[in-house]
């Protein structure tokens, strides 16, 4: 039950990342924080390239490898999520 | 309503017929089909003191209905404690049955539990019987063994002579070849097919469908990267990694195959 549950929380989660990421790469801006008070820090892809290329790399594999721990946990191949 | 309920009505039978039937199957289950007594131990009594690797011999009377391994283990404050002990033959009808263990440590028993074929295999336990067993590197040497020992020795590797020989005549062997030819095959089918499936469909697909099919071609990645790393480090800390990654990699393809179906669902609906 506990590996269940682990897996399904990494799957949904990183799922939800990968979503966003795939999100940003289409709208050509990604959210990346806040800059300044209550200013959400945008990067785009004709503003700042660098930046929104990092965050949306950084999405991409933050997400994956949460599927993919999510997964190995399904398979037995990696440790469950030390829930309480 | 009505109609609606008498539409279930034949399902509702059905599943409360079930769980009769299952319930009646396992009352069935709960009668013991093995009995077990132990008539006597070497060296004998309830309280003794045994060596380092010392056998300590159960002498078991069984009254088995199917046939069944008979297993004895030690047990100290209800934990089991670590034991080599004999491997058991298939026991069935009435008779008597061996049961050995020995320590490699210092340790106290104070229950020996009779085991028999549980659900899973070993496990279920039959008799649980009272001793007080200290096993001490200086114990006194043990003074030979009784004669039942080596009868119920001699006729355990009777038996598994037995065993051998039926499992021999028994079996096929071109049949047995021709069976696990065909099965190392369809597993290599399920080996290519799970590394080339999600490369495949990272390679055609296009936008949300490719990341998708990402994620279990970094799951063999990630696999097949663990083994080599690990195995680079210590060539025995992956010794079945086939099978570990025939499972990942059916996972993989069971992932590519529910996505291809979605993928196709989704392109006929948008046109």
């Amino acid at each position: 039950m506990g590996n269940l549950l682990s897996a399904l929380f990494l799957v949904v989660i990183g799922s939800g990342v990968l979503a966003y990421a795939w999100h940003g790469y289409k709208a050509g801006e990604i959210n990346a924080g806040s800059s300044g008070f209550l200013r959400a820090y945008r990067p785009s892809r004709e503003e700042n390239p660098f930046a929104y290329r990092f965050y949306l790399g950084l999405y991409f594999v933050a997400g994956m490898a949460m599927v993919v721990w999510g997964l190995l946990i399904l398979t037995g191949g990696a440790p469950p999520l030390k829930l309480r | 309503m009505r109609t609606q309920f008498l539409r279930i009505a034949p399902a509702i039978l059905f599943l409360l017929l079930s769980f009769v039937l299952s319930a009646g199957s396992n009352g069935a289950q709960a009668t013991p089909s093995v009995k077990v007594k132990i008539l006597e131990t070497a060296p004998p009594g309830k309280s003794v003191s045994i060596g380092l690797n010392q056998n300590f011999y159960v002498r078991i009377q069984y009254e088995a209905v199917v046939p069944t391994d008979i297993w004895a283990r030690p047990y100290f404050q209800g934990r089991e404690v670590n034991a080599a002990s004999n491997a058991s033959t298939q026991h069935s009808g009435r008779g008597e049955a061996l049961g050995w263990f020995a320590f490699s440590q210092p340790t106290k028993v104070d229950e020996i539990r009779i085991k028999v074929d549980g659900d899973n295999g070993y496990g279920k336990v039959a008799l649980s019987y009272p001793v007080d067993i200290t096993v001490s590197a200086n114990a006194a040497p043990s003074v030979g063994k009784p004669a039942w020992v080596d009868d119920l020795i001699q006729q355990d590797a009777e038996l598994q002579k037995k065993a051998a020989a039926h499992a021999a005549s028994s079996s096929n062997p071109v049949a047995d070849s021709i069976f696990l030819f065909g099965f190392m095959l369809f597993m290599l089918l399920i080996l290519v097919l799970s590394l080339a499936a999600p490369v495949w469909a990272f390679w055609k697909w296009r936008g949300g469908w490719r990341i998708a099919a990402a994620v279990p071609v970094c799951l063999m990645a990630f696999v097949v990267l663990r083994i080599v790393m690990g195995t680079s480090a210590d060539p025995t800390s992956h010794n079945l990694w086939p099978f570990e990654i025939l499972i990942n990699g059916a996972f993989a393809l069971v992932i590519i195959c529910v996505l291809w179906l979605v993928r196709k669902l989704s392109l006929r609906n948008t046109g």
